[in-house]
């Protein structure tokens, strides 16, 4: 009998590993062809709501970066007292928090809320070299569970291609960006800043500041935004000894900030060689 | 206390002779395992994320065991009429209340422990490890939580259902989580009519957003003094007793 | 010598919308020694009684003695053995597990309680059974081990609700003889039935419990005597239910 019951199990279990690829094929056609979404576990298991769950894993990586302590509580507007905890070691506010330090000390009734602002963390540390790997994580699930959070893939590959030195990892991870957002000047933009610092690729860094500035518009960048890309590009331009295009592109630049007297000397200059 | 001990000793033995516990011990050690195989970006040596993931998912199964362990307590030996056998004994309604505390901690403690250990071994494997201070600060503040989350559980299910008490339960601690901070920052910094609102509440809620020390172990900060882990502990002490002693004048004349 | 259950007019009243008196002013004294049965149609009050009488229900008015002793002093429970209706018992725990955990509460020690366990589960012919988890228990098993864990202390008083209900004939037999062993030894046995014949055969003094009062109260055989020779339990107790 147990025999039978064993037999009956490995039987049944060979059947489904078998048959749920072929399930699962099925059930990715069905929902392809209603056009409900692309094949993705995330999907399927949290439907709309990934999308939020994106955000909040976003939000973790900037809590990560700040030792913990949580985004909200750094505005002033929503927890005041947080933000003088945040910033007591700066000179203007650490009066501020001693006083209320002191306050709450000698306060008995308020025994609860001291012991809770004990526990809570009290300052803010910033991930420094080794350590800023660790937002990584975060920023790769936010973009897995939105592919349209483009504001984590240029966070991200900044994170693993400026701060942690690895620009290939990086770009494939803007590729994949581009591939769900093909109308994000930002990512091109990060990509250009990629190949301009870390590989200095020039050529390729022109080709992806200029897709960015063709997807530019004044509804989806401001001008400090464009500044950063005209900037860039004629920086390229320049590295690459193509001087009339660089300067054609600082003279814009100074068309959206007149006062840049740093440019101004630059372009100066250039015209006089 | 015998009595008491041995009503604790014939709860908590329900835990390991129950599927619950081996269901969340297989998921925490495949959730670990994973976790520590994951590698984002081809960089080596990401531990935070895997100490945060895994931290939560332990405190979270300790919970539900002792919330839905601690809440059936009293109301199964009421319909299984085991209550009357119980207390046709020498045996006091506070013993059996007591006894069915201890059992359920004690039981929720037993499961924690398991989850614990496996977690440290395994977060100790990559990265950057933990503090030692802090590991025992984290464990002590677990043992407390979980005999603050089932003393409530009792006190509740002493006038709610099974299903009612687990879900009340373990809203009130999502409720203080999240929004425990919130409460704290408005007393600080009063509202005039809300203040005292804001208080009342802040003084009567179960205060489980003390007992998490996730992100202090996660990001490596300083462990914490030792009068706040003895304020801690007394506040659990005192909390724990007052709730027990409601429970009590709740069934001390309740027809069984 | 105070008498091991002593009751002077207990009303106990279910409130609600419509209050119910389920125990109406009941007089009763239960003597050292004898096999007491108390009858009663469904809803009659029985099993309300006995829950006063343990300390399981408050009354509203009348006094209980148990011993001499009120039934909430936990030391008036020192020497009674109660055996509920219906009890499924831990099914997580294995009947030595249980009585241990019982004789605990009695202050006996470990070999004492490893003793009486063998002793009773033998007795009951659990032996077998005595380290199977109760999850796996018929509910003739269970019934059993719902005797013998009132049996833990070796009481002077032993309360039983329904003994005989759900056991098979073998059973029921086995149940009735073990009661009378228990007199022999000298227990007083206060019990509640619905089989007239096994209360027939056991009984000292019965009570007819109706409405929550006491309709007849006394020796069994002058009862039945009353009412002319050879009437039986069953007919006597018809027909004061149906109050001819």
């Amino acid at each position: 009998m147990k025999k039978a019951v064993y037999s009956l199990t490995l039987i049944w279990t060979v059947s489904l590993i078998n048959l749920v690829p072929w399930i699962d094929n099925f059930n990715y056609d069905f929902i392809k062809s209603k056009g409900i979404a692309e094949r993705d576990i995330f999907f399927r298991t949290l439907g709309e709501a990934k999308a939020l769950i994106s955000d909040l894993t976003y939000l973790k990586a900037d809590e990560y970066y700040h030792g913990g302590v949580k985004h909200k509580h750094l505005e002033p507007h929503t927890c005041p007292f947080r933000d003088k905890e945040a910033r007591r070691e700066e000179p203007e506010y650490k009066h501020a928090y001693e006083e209320k330090h002191k306050q709450e000390k000698f306060s008995g009734f308020n025994i609860l809320p001291r012991i809770g602002a004990e526990l809570s963390i009290h300052a803010v540390k910033h991930l420094h070299g080794e350590e800023e790997k660790e937002v990584m994580p975060w920023l790769y699930y936010s973009v897995k569970l939105n592919p349209h959070n483009v504001e984590a893939y240029v966070v991200g590959a900044y994170w693993v291609g400026s701060r942690l030195g690895k620009a290939d990892e990086a770009l494939k991870f803007l590729r994949e960006g581009m591939k769900h957002n093909p109308d994000a000047w930002q990512i091109y933009s990060e990509a250009g800043n990629l190949y301009f610092h870390q590989k200095q690729n020039y050529i390729q860094a022109i080709k992806l500041y200029s897709k960015a500035e063709s997807l530019m518009s004044d509804k989806n960048a401001d001008k400090f935004d464009k500044s950063h890309t005209f900037t860039f590009l004629g920086a390229s331009y320049e590295k690459i000894g193509k001087i009339d295009r660089a300067l054609e592109y600082y003279r814009k630049d100074v068309d959206l900030f007149p006062s840049h007297r740093g440019l101004i000397k630059k372009i100066k200059k250039l015209e006089g060689k | 206390m015998g009595s008491i001990f041995a009503i604790a000793r014939n709860s908590w033995k329900e835990v390991y002779r129950k599927k619950d516990f081996y269901v969340f011990f297989i998921l925490l050690i495949i959730f670990l395992l994973v976790l520590l195989n994951e590698t984002f970006f081809d960089v080596p040596g990401i531990s935070r994320f895997l100490k945060d993931v895994g931290f939560s998912l332990l405190w979270l199964f300790s919970l539900i065991i002792a919330v839905t362990f601690s809440a059936r307590q009293i109301p199964m030996e009421i319909s299984s009429h085991t209550i009357q056998p119980l207390l046709a004994k020498p045996v006091s309604r506070w013993q059996v209340l007591s006894g069915k505390f201890w059992g359920s901690t004690l039981a929720a403690i037993f499961s924690f422990s398991v989850f614990f250990i496996i977690f440290v071994l395994i977060a100790r494997l990559k990265g950057e490890g933990v503090e030692r201070m802090l590991i025992f600060q984290s464990y002590l503040f677990g043992l407390l939580f979980l005999s603050l989350v089932c003393a409530v559980s009792i006190f509740l299910s002493t006038f709610l259902t099974i299903s009612a008490n687990v879900t009340i339960s373990i809203l009130l601690y999502f409720f203080m989580s999240w929004f425990g901070e919130y409460l704290r920052a408005q007393i600080l910094f009063p509202q005039k009519i809300l203040a005292f609102f804001y208080n009342l509440t802040y003084q009567i809620l179960p205060h489980y957003e003390f007992y998490d020390l996730r992100m202090r172990m996660v990001h490596g900060w300083e462990p914490l003094p030792l009068w706040v882990v003895s304020s801690v502990f007394l506040y659990t002490l005192i909390y724990v007793s007052f709730i027990l002693m409601l429970g009590y004048l709740k069934i001390r004349k309740k027809t069984l | 010598m105070d008498k091991p259950i002593a009751i002077h007019n207990l009303t106990v009243i279910y409130k609600g919308r419509k209050p119910k008196k389920a125990v109406d002013s009941l007089d009763l004294e239960i003597l050292k020694g004898e096999i007491f049965g108390f009858l009663g149609p469904n809803g009659a009050g029985k099993t309300t009684a006995i829950k006063a009488i343990l300390g399981l229900i408050y009354p509203d008015s009348g006094e209980i003695s148990l011993f001499g002793r009120i039934p909430g002093d936990c030391l008036s429970r020192r020497s009674i053995g109660y055996m509920p209706e219906i009890a499924t018992y831990y099914w997580y725990l294995t009947p030595r597990e249980l009585l241990r955990m019982y004789g605990t509460f009695f202050h006996l020690d470990k070999a004492l309680i490893n003793k009486r366990t063998r002793e009773l589960l033998a007795l009951v012919d659990l032996s077998d059974a005595a380290d199977i988890l109760m999850k796996n228990f018929s509910k003739g098993m269970m019934q059993k081990v719902s005797l013998v864990q009132a049996l833990i202390n070796d009481p002077g008083l032993l309360i039983l609700d329904e003994p005989t209900g759900g056991l098979d004939p073998v059973s029921r037999i086995t149940m009735r003889d073990l009661i009378k062993e228990l007199k022999s030894r000298g227990k007083t046995i206060f019990f509640s039935s619905h089989e007239l014949s096994e209360v027939e055969l056991v009984s000292d003094r019965i009570a007819i419990l109706k409405n929550g009062k006491i309709e007849r109260l006394g020796n069994l055989e002058k009862l039945l005597e009353e009412r002319g020779a050879h009437q039986s339990l069953e007919q006597y107790f018809l027909d004061i239910i149906r109050g001819e």
